[in-house]
């Protein structure tokens, strides 16, 4: 059973069209990242999910009920990470992820002893002098304290350090070893190609493109850099973008039909080194965000 | 290397001027506005000496308004409007003033121009350039306006120096209060605490007659100022120095300070919340319960002190004919005097509840709202957590008052009058939050000048009435019915008001 179903969600905020016709589909116990640029419509998105705006068309469904209308029972099995959190400045941090995570039930204190330790976070402070990454944690821990069917995180990671990262990271994991559904909104790729079974691109309110992390790289160009004994010459081939020769030295990317072309040209140039790999999500991502007929 | 700790604020400044417009406007054609159209009516009205007479013989000595200075209609005419316009303007200052310096910082606004090459004391200076022009400016507007009514140079130049004085007063407290406080809604309610206790000073002053008493509060400024009944200079050589010494020390603060902290010292909290602490009601009550005991027990201490005072209110009352209709209705001068001011107290608790229901707005437009309704939680209970503290609240505060000063009855049947301004806002928040909060304070300002409108008798009763205030006023005793059909009005709208938020947006920003 999909966990988010959704198509053809549409938002509009005044004239700004925010969302024009999403389709998503999050199954059960996988960890999927939906990515895009500032302003895509990544928390728009979300927002639908968790009822506090209204769709204007299309159909979503979110752990078999509708996000608006079932929120209160929706919202006991699902945790949401706010990208953006500004904690109430007059209550300490341990007293906000009590608040948050008792107003969803009963949550387990020694979870919570726990993530309070990995994340090395000081519940005692008040949360006006929390610092952005503190703030965060706060967000996180009381996420990641109950134990829900959805995870549902809008940017989590902003303001972390890379230490904290990584910790988040591993918990994330944890989340899918135990069978949970993990929702990651991010535009940090190296985090959401580390953690995700799926992905979707979105991009002026449209989904681009979505599709196992494998089957997006099938799909591109790969990344070639080559050194030759001669000169590199003749390379001006159809199927080759972002050519750049620097005497023996060549660089490109190359659609996967014209690879051999390709090839052969470098063995005739005689290749002393060839360095070919699929592409990052973050190629796949400035591809997708750069214009049409751009090369890269 | 040049230290210049006011480095642009030029640029700054012609930014502010631009900034929070209407309110700048009304700082300075306002008190023009007032000035005129009572001058004006009060011609009208008072033509003969006979009725001039009368009138002055009637209101003099008004333990609220103080004294009139001389039996002329110049000095009848400044002593009706002088702290009218200067509560109105001061409540305007706090506004702008907190708006522009704590506001900005607490939004990060100004840490973004301190990054800049803006000097650390350039918005302060620049705020201070802007409110203090705007007020002075507002002062020869109200010159002019009486001078356009015919009124002489000398005493319209004394009025209406001493009320911008006195707004710049006001300016200078909104400013120290926002470097001493550590956010926005501190600020305005240690200035919001300054009017009170200001404005209670004036009375006691006036009910007290000790004349050198108003050269303490700002709002007896124009009264001692003596405007039209032989100008007394003085003031100004006590009121420029005691604006400048607030101002110092507003800088003082600043320069000692962190950007983003204040002077209250934060204490350590606890790791783990109580273990009650757990639902939408217990959260909205840890965040509006401090503003509800200052105003709980401001009214109960201002109860006890006119409630001590009200034999030696009675005695001052007895021989006079203060306010002879009201006198009648409500059973002698001094009882007279204590409606009077048990009234304006509800009026001012009508500020209260707005603060209260517009916390919500805050707190939706900071995320927080987003945070608790991505919980289980129904959006009716979140809402009705803080409507809940703001009925009973302003109610609360009310009654003791009532209580305090043994004037329970009638204070207790104006709290409907109240309830139907928080009803109004809570309608506006479900359906229209961005309005709720300018709306919601534009009908409270609304309210207040019909009516001043309506005594000074612009306009008629049956516009008056469209205020709830109207059908409280002191002598139109709240009969039950009125006060059943007012709760029934108040409960539909806040009924409105939740269906609205149940089905809307929640709008971040």
């Amino acid at each position: 059973m999909s966990v988010i179903d959704i198509k053809g969600l549409t938002k509009s905020y005044g004239k700004t069209k925010a969302l024009q016709g999403i389709d998503l589909s999050v199954e059960q116990g996988e960890i999927y990242g939906f990515i895009g640029m500032n302003g895509a419509g990544k928390t728009t998105t979300i927002r639908i999910l968790l009822g506090l705006l209204k769709k204007d068309g299309g159909t979503i469904k979110l752990l078999g009920g509708d996000p608006f209308k079932d929120c209160v029972e929706l919202h006991k099995r699902l945790c949401y990470v706010p990208s953006e959190i500004n904690p109430w400045p007059h209550l300490s941090g341990g007293e906000v992820i009590d608040l948050l995570s008792h107003l969803r039930g009963k949550p387990n204190p020694k979870r919570r002893e726990e993530l309070i330790a990995r994340f090395q976070f000081d519940p005692t402070k008040k949360c006006r002098s929390y610092s952005k990454g503190n703030r965060q944690k706060v967000a996180l821990i009381a996420a990641l304290v109950s134990e829900v069917d959805l995870y549902i995180l809008d940017e989590p990671t902003s303001g972390l350090d890379p230490l904290m990262e990584s910790v988040f990271q591993d918990c994330v994991r944890e989340l899918k070893a135990a069978g949970r559904t993990v929702f990651l909104s991010s535009h940090i790729l190296a985090e959401v190609e580390k953690l995700c079974d799926r992905v979707s691109i979105i991009k002026d309110g449209l989904i681009v493109e979505s599709g196992s992390m494998r089957e997006l790289q099938q799909f591109s160009r790969l990344i070639v850099h080559a050194e030759c004994v001669k000169p590199v010459t003749g390379l001006e081939l159809p199927g080759i973008y972002g050519l750049h020769v620097e005497g023996k030295k060549a660089s490109f990317s190359v659609d996967p039909s014209a690879l051999n072309n390709a090839m052969k040209r470098l063995t005739e140039c005689e290749a002393v080194l060839l360095h070919c790999s699929p592409p990052e999500l973050e190629d796949l991502f400035l591809h997708y965000y750069k214009k049409d007929g751009d090369s890269q | 290397m040049t230290r210049n700790g006011n480095a642009a604020y030029g640029s700054l400044l012609k930014n502010y001027i631009r900034g929070n417009k209407v309110i700048t406007l009304l700082i300075i054609f306002l008190p023009l506005f007032l000035a005129y159209s009572a001058a004006v009516s009060n011609h009208a009205l008072l033509h003969t000496p006979a009725e001039l007479a009368n009138y002055i013989a009637e209101n003099q000595g008004n333990a609220l308004l103080g004294m009139i200075g001389a039996n002329t209609i110049e000095a009848a005419t400044v002593w009706r409007i002088r702290l009218s316009v200067a509560v109105i303007m001061a409540v305007l200052n706090i506004i702008l003033v907190i708006d522009t310096t704590r506001k900005d910082e607490d939004l990060g606004k100004l840490e973004l121009l301190r990054a800049g090459a803006v000097g650390p004391n350039a918005p302060l200076t620049a705020t201070m350039i802007k409110v203090y022009g705007a007020n002075l400016l507002g002062g020869v507007a109200m010159m002019l306006g009486f001078m356009a009514a015919g009124f002489p140079l000398t005493g319209s130049f004394a009025a209406g120096m001493a009320t911008g004085l006195c707004c710049c007063a006001f300016a200078a407290v909104a400013m120290l209060a926002a470097q001493v406080a550590s956010n926005a809604r501190i600020a305005r309610g240690l200035s919001f605490g300054v009017v009170a206790m200001l404005l209670f000073l004036q009375i006691v002053a006036n009910a007290t007659g000790n004349e050198n008493l108003l050269m303490w509060t700002p709002f007896g400024w124009c009264a001692y100022a003596r405007p039209y009944a032989g100008e007394n200079w003085l003031l100004f050589l006590f009121a420029v120095p005691a604006i400048a010494l607030t101002t110092i020390a507003a800088y003082a603060f600043l320069g000692r300070r962190d950007i983003g902290s204040g002077y209250l010292q934060e204490r350590k909290g606890s790791a783990v919340a109580r273990a009650n602490f757990r639902s939408p009601f217990a959260l909205a009550w840890s965040q509006q319960r401090g503003m509800l005991f200052i105003w709980a027990a401001a009214y109960a201490l201002m109860g006890l002190v006119i409630g001590s005072l009200m034999p030696a209110i009675d005695k001052m009352f007895e021989r006079t004919t203060f306010l002879p209709e009201l006198s009648v209705l409500v059973g002698g001068p001094g009882k007279a005097f204590l409606t009077i001011l048990s009234y304006i107290l509800t009026q001012v608790v009508a500020a209260y509840a707005l603060m209260a229901i517009l916390r919500m707005r805050e707190e939706e437009s900071l995320l927080r709202t987003e945070l608790v309704l991505s919980a289980p939680v129904l959006r009716v209970n979140y809402m009705m957590s803080h409507l809940c503290i703001a009925y009973v609240g302003s109610a609360v505060a009310i009654a003791l008052f009532g209580v305090c000063s043994g004037d329970f009855i009638t204070s207790v049947s104006r709290i409907p009058a109240v309830w139907i301004l928080a009803s109004v806002a809570v309608l506006l928040y479900g359906i229209a939050p961005r309005m709720a909060a300018p709306v919601g304070w534009g009908l409270f300002g609304l309210f207040l000048l019909l009516e001043f409108l309506w005594e000074m008798r612009f306009v008629g009763n049956s516009i008056f009435k469209l205020s709830p205030f109207a059908w409280v006023y002191p002598g139109a005793a709240a009969s039950i019915a009125t006060s059943t059909v007012m709760i029934f009005i108040a409960a539909v709208l806040t009924g409105l008001g939740l269906l609205g938020f149940k089905h809307r947006n929640v709008i971040a920003g």
